[in-house]
């Protein structure tokens, strides 16, 4: 995927990413082709972007304003197979006015990477429905995000 | 499977769903999770056509028993009817039977639960109100 | 969307979809914040895809070799609230050498669109997990269920 390699870091490289989630891979989750169907794969990057906002103290979503996703694309790169686990690293990739874009990797267990998601949030008033610009603090610490980094495949942060 | 729960004409509410790709398990069938959701959802329905807040802010039901038989796998693509009725009221429960048919109107499972009614933050039973009592009889 | 607006037909647009398949909203379907949950869209989307395929009567697949998904990108243009029955819309918009576009749109009760996907199909031999270019008879159905609306 030649988009992929213009993005830096490299968004297939594990080592991009600070914040890790594991997760198991359900029997349910397979479809009539035998591997993990790729809407369950898309509930397992949202779990573990949940897991991420978490940390980053976004979740759970506060009553009256927060993050709201508005587009997501999802790269299939690899099968995911049952039984198994899978590691999904997350980090800010870009912060505008009044969204935010997280990049997300889905590893197998010998780091190999199965699949890509980006996620646009907006920032929104939710009684209203509204976009509305970060606070500028909100702003502040997620750019101080994007600079963040993991470990090496080789000591996974999970 | 119980004989007295695939009888269609004691079923007074209906509700019918449509299957979808991702219902079904790598052997082209639904999957078992899914009656789950499917039972859930007739029985939601069931509750908004008896017109009772069951989603209340100081109290709402909970499931404490779910039993389904399947008597033949459903198949997408396809609809499936869900005839949902009461068994018994006891003092702050409720036990459902309910049935699933195909499109075709085969039977394919029958489901029998129990809600209780709970207050919200405690989580301890509440008896049905005496008027609600009347009207869930009624039924 | 700028980048909606250049397309014709508008993706927004009902009209523009001769392949329509309507399914009611499931109570499931509601997450924390009591709209309808974000995979599900992409289930929704799925659902009306595999239903255009049977309509094209390339579904079920070959054993061997058919068309696997490498890319979905969803926009979530406004939210979806149970009860309600919503409609996918589905149409071929690019037939490439060895992959395949879709465009679908989804619209609630009231006819609005709420979301749009662009999915991206390789064709693909199962066994090899590899892409291979889009055989001519597969290419003559795919073009013949190209619209022309």
């Amino acid at each position: 995927m030649a988009r992929e390699e213009f993005e830096s870091p490299d968004p297939r490289d594990p080592a991009s990413y600070p914040y890790w989630e594991e997760h198991v891979v359900r029997f349910a989750d397979q479809d009539i082709f035998r591997h993990a169907n790729h809407v369950a794969i898309m509930g397992l990057f949202e779990s573990a972007r949940v897991e991420f906002w978490g940390k980053l103290g976004l979740y759970p979503f506060p009553e009256d304003e927060g993050v709201m996703q508005v587009r997501t694309v999802v790269d299939y790169i690899g099968q995911v197979f049952h039984p198994g686990t899978v590691k999904i690293g997350s980090r800010v990739m870009r912060v505008g006015e009044k969204s935010v874009i997280a990049r997300q990797g889905l590893f197998d267990k010998k780091g190999g990477c199965c699949a890509l998601m980006s996620t646009v949030s907006a920032y929104v008033d939710y009684q209203a429905a509204r976009s509305k610009p970060f606070p500028p603090p909100l702003k502040r610490f997620l750019e101080d995000e994007m600079a963040k980094r993991g470990l090496p495949w080789s000591a996974p942060a999970v | 499977m119980n004989t007295e729960l695939t009888d269609k004409s004691t079923y007074k509410h209906w509700h019918e769903d449509v299957l979808r790709f991702g219902d079904m398990d790598l052997v082209w069938h639904v999957d078992q999770a899914v009656y789950v959701t499917l039972f859930q959802g007739a029985r939601i329905e069931f509750w908004r056509w008896v017109d009772y807040p069951i989603i209340g802010p100081e109290m709402g039901l909970v499931m404490v028993h779910f039993q389904v038989d399947i008597a033949r796998a459903i198949e997408y693509p396809g609809r499936t009817r869900i005839g949902t009725r009461f068994l018994r009221l006891g003092n702050s429960s409720v036990r459902y039977g309910q049935l699933l048919l195909n499109e075709a109107g085969e039977v394919c499972a029958t489901s029998e639960s129990v809600n209780v009614q709970v207050e919200n933050k405690t989580n301890k039973p509440v008896p049905w109100a005496p008027e609600v009592r009347a009207r869930l009889l009624a039924l | 969307m700028a980048r909606e607006e250049l397309e014709s037909p508008d993706p927004r647009d009902l009209a523009g979809y001769r392949f329509i398949d309507a399914h009611p909203l499931r109570f499931a379907d509601q997450d924390i914040m009591r709209h309808i949950n974000n995979v599900v869209f992409a289930t929704l989307f799925e659902t009306g895809r595999i239903s255009f395929w049977r309509d094209v009567g390339l579904f079920p697949w070959p054993r061997t070799e058919g068309l696997m998904l490498v890319r979905v990108a969803v926009d979530y243009l406004r939210q979806m609230h149970y009860p309600d029955t919503v409609r996918i819309g589905s149409r071929i918009k690019r037939v490439g050498r060895a992959s395949v576009s879709l465009r679908q749109a989804l619209f609630n009760g009231k006819g609005e669109c709420c979301a749009l996907a662009e999915t991206v199909s390789a064709h693909a031999n199962y066994a090899e997990g590899r892409s291979t270019p889009i055989p001519d008879d597969l290419r003559k159905v795919l073009e013949g269920a190209m619209p022309a609306i």
